[in-house]
């Protein structure tokens, strides 16, 4: 079973954006939810400064602490290592959302699904998208699920203009993400909370 | 099971139809995914070389668009008298029969009293083809700063360089890249979608990229190098570069300037071309020690450089008069200027001319070209300014010393549309310099007939801002009609246009205004009538504009049933045109600008009334021939292809291009008779000099005048203009990242004046002043204030907006003072007053 | 730079800075007060045999407990799946024990009600009040351990919580025991004993919130600017007044007058300072709880 990840190249990346909304238009979340987003940072003083980009997305843990504090089991990995929860099960306790070190977990709060982005009804795009989500229940990044199980890259991912992320097996021998993952300087997110992350970055 | 998703709609249901981005102008191919009806996905069209895939995330948010909750989605007419910011117009719909009648019978109106009365904003890139509509109303006017507040100066020098339109650098063989004032393959200007992606490909392969901007743009941030500089003086710093190539280290190219321009010709004391009894410019024949005409003497004869004396009279060729010029341009001086150090200056100046590989050649397709990996590119904010034609001269002439115009790894033209380069033999062996593109250049007129002095500049660009001078004060220019009746077309003048309170007062003035638009904005809040307009995501076009590598069109076609009672711009304009007796006109018009002239058998005929359809079928039929109609583009959604080596490098094959812009002075000499015989005194022709030098600005003077700080506007990834903002989808965004948060200030700056971030500021300017939240950042010169466009908006309907602070236009100056007098382009930056005004309620 | 230092408010995430945790609010402070409170009271009244306390002890986590949980679920109706995995989530597992002292308590309970006619017994009646007794014990610690479970929020990561947790349960259980013997005149015998075992736990958690903040300001810098939140930031009044002042040095000096004096009447506003204390803690706790700021490692400070 391959183990599905990302390599995000942060020398590539522009912090456009464009994966966040994307992911937006993908997922038709509600207003103020975003599983995929940028940070920005100044770093340094005038004139020697820059600012940074940091494209963030769930990490897909493979020692998920989203998961182990799951009471109910709705969070669950699939065993292509895609961190997914159950709508159904999702008792709507934000245990998992306190227990992940990333920000990565979104809960749609009461009312979230009757005021469209307009700020009143749902347009007919929004009546489609918000079918899917449940008042009171836990959502996250898929990996866009939806679409590697048809064999389609994750919609971040096609869009990145400067194709900055590259989604694949990170198991693969000699693959594309093993690769770049060997041969640039590569890192994860907050490595002191050991949940072994799917995602990946590449330094400037 | 409990599903793997998360949404219900999957990638294979529904429909993937071909279109066209409509989110800025320039239109990346795009796949929309329509399930019963509904649009639920936009991606980039892989199939289309011009953004193989990618969209930016202005693209992305397309859908907002269509499902726009502030779009007008029925005709309405005002019912309120009363206008203004705040007065409620008292929208209340009406058919679209009603709407038509009013707006034909207001228009027909002053049509028949005098045509000209109407102020015309026509915006919309993406159709070209619909502005000549005035023309054929009989209005000349110009009402809108789209296009002058950006390339005013760009595009007369690039058409009269090369034949261009605009201008890139060589993304695919390129190593040094010097960008001055651009987001180009970053954040804005040519086709963002791909040109991140071969920007991105390029740093990758070791481009090396020296980024020159006040602030910390997107593209400075990515940079190998950030060099901040002060507003308005970069080509101070290019003319350092200059001297340093041509006075210090004496590295140019010589070969290229000699054979491929017009530097060897001589120049005379007046600034003329010395000519022979057959009036043929003369250069100086070195085995002859004489002068003798430009096509008799051999290469190797000519000599570039020098100072001659030519039967008693003192000559020097075009080059050694820029040398002479560029003396007193040394480093430390333009380091003063530009506040950029001279060891600064020096370093780029000898980075750039060794990456340059003078003498390099590179085969291509069994073609020969000189190889020049090395290229300076530049757009709006370095020269949208008051001598933005000495900017431009002064980037391009830098670029012909590494001689890198239009070959592998330099500068390249980028034309405007499918039509390519506008090549065509001028005199003197050159190039027919082509500064007018968009529409021909109007005769010289006095009185003017058109409120923004068309007539007054030959190779300028519509100055619309000046429409804040003369409207005010028609007697000072002979404006002998007053306008009444304003059509707003895609257009938002109360936005775009500097001395916004000006611009107002105009808007006041008038008494009948219509507005073909999707939403209310700052300017059709004041409308008479508004007819509400499809989306992108719902009308007809074919589109190719300013594609910096491929060419070829894309098809903008209708994904979805109109969300509302609205129509496409086409059937409107014509429709009004037919209610005021001038179809037939209108016809013509599209004849001329749709090429179908050229063959004759797709000319619309005068009698008929023609479909969205029907026109864009013919247009694409008289292109790309008959089998490629509309059904054709329908199917396959584009006919985008790379550009060849052939129509990428060298168009100008064997015709010299411009070094010394004479055509230029003679074009200000010209102007200057006709203007002193009109009896007009006053008017500024300083600008019109076949090269560019340094000299102070109107803005650079106000330092003087109690105004120590520098105040600029920009555009990021996130937004078109300030129009995007409507969408919650993108400014949710933008609302989260600081640089749109406030405005801009350097901290250092900020602790000197005890402001925090927080604070409300005050920026006050000759012309006007702005309030905002101070927004402390390292990445910005001390001198300047940035003001985003995302914080840039006083208007709009969209409930999570509401205002989003005061408008960084109310700091410009509209007037002749801040216009370029030659190419009649507008000053972009503004000096200003700084003032904390109120603390910040401090959290945490 | 001044937008990065400051402590970004949730959900503001496209900015480098430190996020609060958003989701765990008063509700859940509820719930976490009231079942170290009840289990205290019910533990120590089992140990003391004071069935009056073992009662209210009862009631507070059942009725008190459980609301609050309730109510704070997003989807309350299948607040039972909640307990499917005890394998790995502290919060299965305190519903298990929630679920067990709800049956143990009882059945200890109810003799003490209805008289010996509902004595469970042989050894069976010997062991139902260790194991109601264990499943108090367990109830008043394990949100310490489901708070410091995951390294998300460095503040709470710690092993001391837990500790702390314990040790503010049984201090209101002890408070809460006092108030009711005084006021209700029963098993007052217990008194004296508890209340200089009550006076040791003052200092006691004096001593371990000291020794826990100490530990904090000088660990991971989220862990540091939460410390900063607490004693200089927006949550220093609440934490120092109403925590520090009046949870602790308050309730010490009134318990102390309370018993030279002989004044019932003070156990009261005893009660109240301990509680007040004990729960302001416990809420500034999870209102304070800081995220690491998410950066690249090239710029870690
Ligand atoms: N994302 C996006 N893309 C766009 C557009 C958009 O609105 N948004 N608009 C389209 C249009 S019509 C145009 S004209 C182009 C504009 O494309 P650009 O010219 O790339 O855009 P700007 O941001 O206006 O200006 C570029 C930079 O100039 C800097 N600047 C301002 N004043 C000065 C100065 O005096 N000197 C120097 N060196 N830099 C200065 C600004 O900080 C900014 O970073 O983009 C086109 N594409
Ligand atoms: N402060 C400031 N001022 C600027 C600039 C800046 O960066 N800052 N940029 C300058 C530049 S470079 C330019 S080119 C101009 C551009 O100025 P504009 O041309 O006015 O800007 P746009 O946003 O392209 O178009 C204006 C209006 O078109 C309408 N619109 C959008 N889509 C459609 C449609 O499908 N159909 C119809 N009928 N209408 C539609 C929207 O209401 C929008 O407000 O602004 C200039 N002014
Ligand atoms: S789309 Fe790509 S380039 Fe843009 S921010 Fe996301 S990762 Fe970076
Ligand atoms: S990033 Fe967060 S949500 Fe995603 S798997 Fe890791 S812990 Fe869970
Ligand atoms: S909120 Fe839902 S997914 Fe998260 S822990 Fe609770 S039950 Fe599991
Ligand atoms: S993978 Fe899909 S769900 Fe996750 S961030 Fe990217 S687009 Fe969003
Ligand atoms: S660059 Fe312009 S045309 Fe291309 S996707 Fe972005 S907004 Fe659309
Ligand atoms: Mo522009």
């Amino acid at each position: 079973m391959p183990r599905l990840g990302m390599v995000i190249d942060l020398k590539r990346c522009i912090g456009c954006n464009a994966c966040t909304l994307a992911c937006k238009q993908e997922n038709g979340t509600p207003a103020g939810i975003h599983f995929a987003r940028v940070v920005t940072r100044e770093v340094g003083t005038y004139p020697r400064t820059k600012r940074t980009f940091l494209p963030l997305l769930c990490n897909h843990c493979a020692d998920a602490p989203c998961e182990k504090a799951c009471p109910s089991g709705a969070t669950y990995t699939r065993p292509d290592g895609i961190v997914m929860v159950d709508r159904d099960k999702c008792i709507g306790c934000r245990a998992c959302a306190v227990a992940c070190p990333y920000m990565n977990r979104h809960f749609i709060e009461r009312g979230f699904l009757d005021t469209g982005y307009g700020g009143d009804d749902l347009n007919p795009y929004e009546e489609m998208k918000f079918a899917d989500f449940e008042e009171g229940t836990m959502i996250k990044c898929t990996f866009c699920a939806h679409r590697v199980d048809q064999g389609l890259l994750p919609a971040c991912v096609v869009t990145c203009p400067t194709e900055a992320r590259i989604f694949g097996d990170l198991e693969e021998e000699g693959g594309r993400l093993a690769i770049l993952i060997r041969e640039r300087k590569s890192w994860t997110m907050l490595p002191e909370c050991k949940t072994k992350p799917s995602v990946y970055y590449l330094d400037e | 099971m409990a599903t793997a998703r998360a949404t219900q709609i999957l990638p294979d249901q529904g429909k993937w139809i071909p279109s066209t981005c409509g989110m800025c102008l320039h239109g990346c191919g795009i796949l929309v995914q329509v399930v019963d009806g509904v649009a639920v996905k936009i991606e980039g069209d892989p199939t289309n070389p011009d953004n193989l895939g990618k969209l930016c995330p202005k693209g992305n948010a397309g859908l907002a668009r269509l499902y726009d909750s502030t779009r007008v989605l029925k005709p309405m007419k005002r019912t309120n008298p009363r206008k203004g910011p705040g007065v409620d117009p008292g929208w209340v719909e009406i058919s679209w029969e009603e709407a038509y009648t009013i707006t034909a019978g207001a228009l027909g109106k002053v049509r028949k009293d005098d045509p000209r009365k109407l102020l015309c904003a026509l915006g919309d890139f993406q159709r070209i083809v619909l502005w000549g509509w005035p023309a054929v109303f009989g209005s000349p006017n110009f009402f809108t700063s789209l296009g002058n507040y950006c390339g005013g100066s760009y595009h007369p020098v690039n058409g009269s360089l090369d034949g261009s339109f605009a201008a890139i650098n060589d993304y695919e063989y390129c190593n040094y890249w010097i960008q001055i004032g651009s987001g180009d393959g970053f954040s804005s200007h040519l086709h963002l979608s791909g040109s991140a992606l071969r920007m991105a490909d390029a740093r990758m392969r070791g481009m090396k990229v020296v980024i020159l901007d006040p602030r910390c743009s997107v593209a400075a941030a990515k940079a190998d190098e950030w060099i901040p500089i002060r507003p308005g003086t970069d080509r101070a710093f290019v003319l350092g570069m200059a001297h340093v190539l041509v006075h210090e280290l004496g590295q140019y190219d010589h070969q290229f300037l000699r054979d491929r321009t017009n530097a060897p010709y001589l120049v005379r004391a007046d600034g003329h071309f010395l000519r022979d009894a057959e009036s043929k410019a003369q250069v100086w024949d070195l085995h002859v020690q004489a002068p003798r005409p430009w096509d008799v003497v051999p290469a190797e004869a000519m000599a570039l450089e020098g100072t001659y004396l030519a039967s008693g009279e003192r000559v020097r060729t075009g080059f050694q008069v820029w040398k002479d010029l560029l003396a007193g341009h040394t480093p430390e001086r333009m380091s003063e200027v530009s506040s950029v150090p001279a060891e600064t200056i020096r370093k780029i100046a000898r980075e750039f001319i060794d990456a340059a590989q003078i003498g390099a050649t590179m085969e291509m397709d069994g073609k020969t070209y000189p190889f020049r990996p090395a290229a300076l590119n530049y757009y709006r904010g370095s020269q949208s300014h008051g001598n933005g034609l000495f900017d431009n001269l002064t980037f391009k002439l830098f670029n012909m010393l590494a001689g890198n115009i239009d070959v592998p790894g330099g500068h390249l033209g980028v034309p405007l549309d499918h039509r390519g380069f506008f090549v065509s033999p001028g005199e003197d062996g050159m190039l027919k310099p082509e500064p007018h593109q968009l529409h021909p250049a109007p005769p010289f007129k006095y009185p003017p007939d058109s409120s923004h002095l068309m007539e007054w500049f030959p190779i300028g660009f519509d100055a619309g801002q000046l429409n804040t001078e003369t409207l005010l004060e028609p007697n000072r220019f002979g404006l002998n009609y007053q306008p009444e009746a304003m059509l707003l077309y895609h257009s938002n003048p109360w936005w775009n246009m500097p001395e916004t309170g000006k611009v107002e007062e105009i808007f006041r003035r008038m008494k009948f205004i219509v507005a073909i638009d999707i939403h209310l904005t700052e300017s059709t809040q004041w409308a008479d009538v508004f007819l509400p307009e499809h989306t992108f995501l719902e009308s007809t076009l074919l589109n190719c504009l300013e594609p910096p590598v491929v060419t070829g069109h894309s098809l903008r076609q209708p994904v979805v049933k109109p969300v509302g009672d609205t129509k496409d711009a086409y059937e409107i304009l014509t429709e009004l045109a037919e209610r005021m007796g001038f179809r037939d006109d209108w016809n013509d018009l599209l004849n001329v600008v749709c090429g179908f002239t050229a063959q004759p058998r797709y000319m619309l005929d005068p009698a008929k009334r023609y479909s969205v359809e029907e026109l864009w079928d013919r247009y694409a039929r008289n292109i790309y021939g008959d089998e490629r109609n509309l059904e054709w583009f329908k199917k396959n959604g584009h006919a985008v292809r790379h550009r060849t080596p052939q129509e990428t490098y060298m168009p100008y094959g064997k015709l010299r291009i411009p070094f010394y812009f004479e055509f230029i002075q003679r074009t200000g000499e010209d102007l200057r008779r006709n203007l002193t015989a009109a009896g007009v005194t006053d008017w500024p022709y300083d600008n019109y000099q076949p090269l560019p030098f340094w000299k102070n600005s109107a803005v650079i003077e106000d330092g003087n005048r109690g105004y120590p700080f520098f105040a600029i506007t920009f555009k990021e990834p996130l937004h078109t203009f300030a129009d995007t903002l409507v969408m919650p989808w993108l400014s949710e965004v933008s609302d989260k990242d600081p640089i749109h948060q406030g405005i801009l200030i350097n901290s250092a700056t900020a602790d000197r004046l005890g402001i925090k971030t927080g604070d409300s500021i005050r920026l006050t300017s000759p012309a006007g002043s702005i309030e905002g939240a101070a927004q402390c950042v390292e990445g910005m010169h001390p001198e300047v204030l940035g003001v985003s466009n995302a914080i840039s908006r006083e208007f709009t309907t969209n409930k999570r907006l509401g205002k989003k602070g005061s408008h960084f236009n109310r700091l410009l100056t509209g007037s002749m003072r801040y216009t370029d007098s030659a190419t009649g382009a507008l000053e972009s930056t503004a000096r200003v007053r700084l003032e904390k005004i109120g603390a910040a309620a401090r959290v945490s | 730079m001044a937008t990065q230092s400051a402590v970004a408010i949730a959900p503001h995430r496209f900015a480098y800075g430190y996020y609060r945790q958003i989701w765990w609010n008063w509700l859940i402070g509820t719930a976490f007060f009231c079942g170290g409170l009840g289990g205290g009271l019910f533990l120590l009244s089992l140990l003391t045999g004071h069935p009056l306390g073992m009662m209210v002890g009862y009631l507070i986590v059942m009725a008190g407990k459980n609301t609050a949980h309730f109510l704070y679920l997003g989807r309350p109706l299948r607040f039972w799946r909640a307990a499917m995995r005890p394998d790995r989530s502290w919060i299965a597992r305190g519903i298990w024990a929630t679920g067990i002292f709800g049956l143990f308590g009882l059945a200890t309970i109810l003799p003490h009600v209805f008289g010996a006619s509902w004595q469970i017994g042989g050894t069976a009646g010997a062991v139902v009040p260790w194991i109601a007794g264990l499943a108090a014990l367990f109830i008043m610690f394990y949100d310490g351990l489901v708070m410091n479970s995951s390294a998300a929020i460095p503040f709470w990561n710690s092993g001391i919580l837990p500790v702390l947790v314990l040790m503010y349960a049984t201090l209101g259980g002890t408070t809460l025991s006092l108030t009711l013997r005084g006021i209700f005149h029963s098993g007052e015998s217990a008194m004296p004993p508890l209340v200089q075992f009550e006076h040791y736990l003052l200092f006691a958690n004096f001593a371990v919130l000291g020794l826990y903040l100490l530990r904090m300001s000088h660990w991971v810098p989220a862990a540091q600017e939460t410390a900063r939140l607490l004693t200089k930031g927006p949550y220093a009044r609440a934490f120092l007044g109403l925590v520090l002042v009046v949870g602790l040095a308050a309730t010490l000096v009134l318990s102390v007058a309370a018993s030279h004096l002989q004044a019932v009447w003070l156990l009261l506003p005893i009660a109240a300072c301990e509680l007040t204390g004990d729960f302001t803690l416990l809420i500034v706790f999870l209102k304070s709880g800081l995220f690491s700021p998410q950066t690249a490692p090239a710029y870690r400070n």
